[in-house]
């Protein structure tokens, strides 16, 4: 129903007021008979009327039996139906109102459609110059993207191709290189091998002159060793020897000899001494025979007091001096 | 050998941190000595009274004499700083401060009958004790003889060697007269020149005075017969007695060491020779026979040799015979001039005159090199003469046109003028140690 009145709107609704006008005149017709008030207004009505008037006319004769029966009750049917009319009437205008307001509605529903349709032109309008816009686009788009791709393709290949070569280079070299040093390698081992040949070679006869070589060595080191401790001893004998120099030349420094006693006179002393130099005792143990000449060496070894000894555990050679004044001259 | 197991041993001590005795002690040898002079103090002596305190200073004149002997170096005392008169008094540390090798300290004391006690001390200052003290009893008039006692008894303390301070020395002066004449005499004083005493006096030349090895005589040449003799004298008693007086030149005494002989110059023959007179025999011996000039003999101490002065060679030089005659051996080779040559006590040195240039100086010869030391710096030195104990060699020297006496140190490093000098002084000799 609702698909009709969609696709032919206008057709139900002309449909409906023809057979509301139908019922209408089927009561009210008769009372209206003598007053064609409206038959301007409804020609088809009234024609449609004249085709169903012997009908009803047969019907009305029928009915007139009836309805005089029926009249009271009629009446007040009727009087019922003027207010259902009424009330139908109020209805109709109501649905007039809907109707008018529908109408509008349809109009402004058609306006709208219209405007939809145009709208829908104009947009499929748009729409298709938009596709043919895009279409364009598209296929300049397409056409770049081919183009780009081609360039991409192209320079990929390039690069591709460069790359490939250095590659191939770089292969080639490190092949070459690889050969080279496979070679070399294989030289090296050649030679590694000859060497090892020499070598072993060699080694039997190297084996004997090591060993000559080893003893020699040792013998070697033996004796350095022993110039080693020898030149120990004789640093320290180095450092006994300094300061007994230096004694001899303190107590030297501080003898005045006697040049009156006679010659060839010679003394002895033992001194005995303390860390440091300090004289202790001074005896003669050999003397010269000449009072003098024993108290000048005396006096000489008390006026060098204290006399240079080392430090520390070289001092012991020190602590006792036997002391022999022998004059050269 | 001996060197590596000492070295060895040395390495042992060392390991052996605290071994304290060991076999062989470390000897060193010290062979050479300074030859300066030994430093010593003479703390001026006190005097303990009563009365007055003599005039001699005793402590003064062993000072003199210690520094002359060119032994010593003394200590001036303002230099000292302390003034001990007692062993008790001496604190060492002050003179050992000083240098100071001994110390000789001393007072006088009155005897208190005129005369005087002299006491000294005489100290080892590094080992703190004394050598040697006396006290020496004595008059106001061997004040200075004390004294020089003293010196000879501290030198020969500490040289070994007998002391020569209290000798005495001859010589001649010569003193311008008013008269125009000069007037000569023959001295002896003390060998500091002080106390001279007159043995001779002329008009005449006096020379060539010589001690007779006891030292109580002196053989000389006077001229006081208007020609030379050799006359001796006895010091003491002033007897004397002409021992020659030969025609021509009668000069140059010379005692042997035992007193015996003289050994002189003569000229008798001829020119001057050597001869050898026996005093007791009174008998003559050529020793020298040669044409040129031989003069001035001097014998050696063991009487074995005499020395001489001979032109021989065209210049004076010194030559040596034996005592009892044989070949001559000319000794000195330096120099062009040579003369008045005489031994050293010990007979190891000859002292002479030596020309150096165109001064004549004193010159020490030693006989075992042949080194020839010159002592005396002067212009014309003569005459050397060496002390008793041959520590020194006096002399004649001319300063200012005047004749004066001088001591030198053998080592030539002391001079010293004799003090007391009056007139020309020359030809010294210098006595030997009485007997």
């Amino acid at each position: 129903m609702r698909d009709i009145f969609k696709r032919n709107p206008l057709a139900v609704v002309l449909a409906v007021v023809m057979h509301a006008a139908i019922i209408a005149f089927m009561f009210i017709g008769v009372d209206w008979l003598e007053k064609p008030v409206q038959p301007k207004s409804n020609v088809d009505i009234v024609q449609a009327k004249v085709v169903d008037q012997s009908k009803v006319d047969a019907e009305v004769a029928r009915l007139k039996k009836a309805e005089d029966a029926k009249k009271a009750k009629e009446q007040k049917r009727l009087a019922d139906i003027q207010r259902k009319l009424e009330k139908e009437k109020k209805k109709l205008a109501e649905l007039e109102r809907k109707r008018k307001a529908k109408e509008s509605e349809a109009k402004a529903a058609e306006k709208k459609r219209a405007e939809a349709k145009k709208r829908a032109a104009k947009e499929k309008k748009r729409k298709a110059a938009e596709t043919k816009k895009k279409a364009a686009a598209e296929k300049k788009r397409k056409a770049a993207a081919v183009k780009k791709k081609a360039a991409a393709e192209k320079e990929r290949k390039a690069v591709e191709a460069k790359k490939k070569a250095a590659a191939e280079k770089e292969r080639k070299a490190a092949e070459a290189k690889k050969r080279v040093e496979a070679e070399k390698k294989r030289k090296a081992a050649e030679a590694e091998r000859q060497r090892k040949a020499a070598e072993a070679k060699r080694r039997a006869g190297a084996e004997k002159k090591r060993r000559a070589a080893e003893a020699l060595a040792a013998e070697q080191k033996a004796l350095e060793d022993a110039l080693q401790a020898e030149l120990e001893s004789e640093r320290m004998a180095t450092e006994r020897d300094q300061f007994i120099f230096a004694i001899k030349q303190k107590i030297q420094n501080n003898w005045l000899r006697p040049t009156t006693v006679a010659d060839g006179l010679s003394c002895k002393l033992r001194v005995r001494l303390i860390p440091g130099g300090g004289v202790v005792s001074v005896t003669i143990t050999r003397s010269s025979g000449s009072g003098a000449f024993d108290r000048s060496v005396e006096t000489a070894v008390y006026k060098a007091d204290p006399l240079p000894v080392p430090k520390g555990a070289g001092f012991e050679a020190f602590r006792d001096l036997n002391l022999d004044f022998i004059p050269s001259k | 050998m001996l060197f590596n197991s000492m070295k060895k041993l040395l390495i042992l001590v060392l390991l052996l941190l605290c071994q304290v005795a060991h076999g062989a002690p470390l000897t060193i040898e010290i062979t050479e000595s300074e030859m300066g002079a030994l430093p010593i103090a003479v703390a001026p002596f006190g005097w303990q009274g009563p009365g007055q305190a003599p005039s001699e200073d005793i402590s003064s004149i062993i000072d003199a004499d210690l520094k002359r002997s060119g032994r010593f170096k003394t200590m001036p005392s303002k230099d000292m700083i302390a003034f001990p008169h007692t062993g008790a008094d001496v604190d060492f540390r002050d003179w050992k401060v000083l240098g100071m090798e001994s110390l000789v300290v001393g007072q006088v004391k009155s005897n208190g009958v005129g005369g005087y006690i002299v006491r000294f001390q005489l100290f080892d200052v590094f080992k703190g004790e004394q050598l040697t003290g006396y006290s020496i009893p004595t008059t106001a008039r061997d004040l200075r003889a004390t004294a020089h006692h003293i010196s000879d008894l501290i030198y020969e303390k500490l040289t070994g060697q007998r002391g020569a301070f209290a000798t005495r020395v001859a010589y001649i002066t010569s003193i311008a007269q008013p008269t125009g004449k000069r007037k000569i005499a023959l001295q002896v004083a003390d060998a500091d020149g002080y106390h001279p005493q007159t043995i001779v006096t002329s008009t005449e030349p006096l020379m060539s005075p010589a001690w007779s090895p006891d030292g109580l005589k002196l053989a000389y040449v006077s001229f006081e017969k208007g020609r030379p003799s050799i006359f001796i004298q006895e010091v003491y008693t002033g007897k004397r007695q002409r021992v020659a007086s030969y025609r021509g030149i009668n000069g140059a005494p010379a005692w042997s060491p035992d007193g015996r002989k003289l050994a002189l110059t003569l000229s008798k023959d001829g020119n001057p020779d050597i001869f050898i007179l026996d005093l007791a025999k009174r008998t003559l011996q050529p020793l020298t026979r040669h044409y040129a000039i031989d003069t001035e003999p001097a014998w050696s101490p063991d009487g074995k040799y005499i020395i001489w002065t001979s032109d021989r060679g065209g210049r004076p030089q010194i030559y040596r015979i034996s005592s009892k005659g044989g070949k001559a051996e000319r000794i000195t080779f330096e120099g062009k001039y040579n003369a008045r040559s005489s031994y050293s006590p010990d007979g190891k040195l000859i002292t002479m005159v030596t020309q150096i240039g165109r001064d004549f100086r004193i010159g020490v010869l030693d006989l075992a090199s042949f080194q020839l030391q010159v002592l005396s710096d002067g212009a014309l030195d003569e005459s050397p003469s060496f002390a008793p104990n041959g520590s020194m060699v006096i002399y004649a020297t001319k300063i200012k046109e005047q004749a004066e006496l001088a001591a030198v140190s053998i080592d030539g490093r002391v001079k010293q003028r004799l003090a007391l000098q009056v007139g020309d002084v020359r030809e010294p000799a210098w006595a030997p140690y009485s007997q």
